[in-house]
């Protein structure tokens, strides 16, 4: 007994072995039955069952994949999108500007705002053209908007220009529909008004305000502003009129310099649709 | 010999296998998380337990993978028999023993599973098993290292 248990015992795992192997071929070559099909479906359906919670940590970690993939991919649109928006302005912007150049017969130059050194205070930009492409003290500069202001001073290769916020100088403006004349200046923060208008002047809210061309800086019929308000002070050296600049002087980003400004020429510019006051 | 703990284990490993393993492929290559259960048995146990559960976990492979019944349950069930025949459970607790036979051990299962693919497929075995089966045979081996040298493992007696 004792010795048939020693033999058995180190062939048992022989034995196991050769079974295991032989029902695994058996199966491998004959199991391919439907209703060995069918128990693997179903079977297959059991573990499925049982793995369902797991396949939710699996669902969890998709879902932050995608989340994490949507992210990235919303920023990459988001920065596409603000690209492409910031094209279509600039192209607006073009247009508006090659429109205005083709119409103007005036000599000018383009230029891009490289800086704005004292906007906020002083209201004066910074070109990046200057002497070399024909730049002078006191060209004038404008955008199709209307008059920007003159450049104070210049460089070979970029120049300054002081704006009407915040100027030291006045400009020969008049009322296109009064033909009435005077003097536009700035008098405070974001306000301007026009000095020397008689008492009793046609004036009126809404009226628009071109350049007259006195003084040989500036050209005559530059589009300047439009008067917002009319007070009730009558003192003709305050100024008794408010007037708002088209120009947005802190969002400039491209601007012309008239180049070589020729009373003849801007005498009969048509380019703001203005008459000769 | 308590078998249900074991059976326990290789029930979960089975589980996870079955829907968290696609998580961990890597182009054509996908470690089994099964294989190296059968290699720890075997060397732990002895032959007839890793036979055993070779048999039992190779057929549920094959139940709910894509191979032929009877395929993955013949190759775990060769290697889980070879473990428990060649080593004992005092080698187990040196890493290059358990390295090398799992690697052995996952090489055979890839070798039958793809030579069973070529011979349907009508591919050549080679390029297959230069592609996935030896890839998929180091991955295997190299989460089995991982497991091991991990707090997760804990031999009996340590």
């Amino acid at each position: 007994m004792r010795n048939s248990a020693l033999l058995f015992t180190p062939r048992l795992d022989w034995i196991v072995f050769l079974v295991t192997v032989g029902f695994s071929l058996t199966l491998l070559f004959f199991g391919k039955g439907p209703a060995v099909t069918s128990a693997k479906r179903e079977i297959g359906g059991i573990i499925a069952y049982a793995g369902k919670p797991v396949g939710l940590v699996r669902r969890s970690f998709g879902l932050w994949k995608e989340n994490n993939d949507l992210r990235a991919r919303a920023m990459t649109l988001s920065h596409e999108n603000a690209e492409l928006r910031d094209a279509a302005l600039e192209n607006a912007r073009l247009r508006a500007m090659l429109d205005f150049r083709n119409r103007c017969p005036l000599p000018l130059k383009s230029a891009e705002v490289v800086g704005f050194p004292g906007l906020s205070v002083g209201g004066r930009i910074l070109l990046d053209v200057g002497r070399r492409d024909g730049l002078r003290l006191n060209s004038a500069v404008l955008t199709p908007d209307g008059l920007v202001g003159k450049v104070v001073e210049v460089s070979d290769h970029s120049s300054l220009v002081q704006t009407l916020q915040g100027n030291a100088y006045g400009v020969s403006v008049y009322i296109e529909r009064s033909r009435v004349a005077g003097i536009l200046r700035w008098v405070g923060a974001a306000t301007w008004t026009i000095v020397g208008l008689s008492t009793g002047e046609d004036v009126r809210v809404g009226d628009l305000v071109l350049t007259t061309g006195a003084g040989s800086v500036f050209p005559q019929n530059v589009r300047v502003g439009v008067v917002t308000k009319v007070t009730g002070q009558h003192e003709a050296n305050q100024g008794w009129c408010q007037v708002q600049p088209f120009v947005r002087f802190e969002s400039l980003e491209e601007v012309f310099v008239v180049t070589q400004p020729d009373r003849a020429e801007m005498k009969d510019s048509l380019w703001t649709g203005g008459g000769r006051p | 010999m308590s078998y249900l703990t074991p059976a326990l284990i290789a029930l979960v490993l089975l589980i996870l296998d079955a829907s968290l393993g696609g998580l961990l492929t890597l182009g054509p290559v996908r470690p089994s998380l099964t294989l190296p259960f059968v290699v720890y048995v075997g060397l732990l146990r002895g032959a007839v337990p890793g036979t055993l559960f070779g048999a039992a976990l190779g057929l549920a492979t094959d139940i709910l993978g894509a191979l032929p019944l009877g395929a993955t349950s013949f190759a775990y069930c060769a290697v889980g028999f070879a473990c428990g025949k060649l080593w004992h459970e005092g080698a187990f607790r040196i890493l290059w023993p358990w390295g090398t036979f799992l690697f052995a051990g996952a090489a055979f299962s890839e070798l039958v599973a793809h030579y069973l693919v070529s011979r349907g497929t009508g591919l050549a075995l080679g390029p297959l098993l230069l592609v996935s089966g030896l890839p998929g045979a180091l991955y295997t081996t190299v989460l089995g290292l991982l497991w091991f040298l991990s707090p997760l493992h804990r031999v009996r007696g340590t």
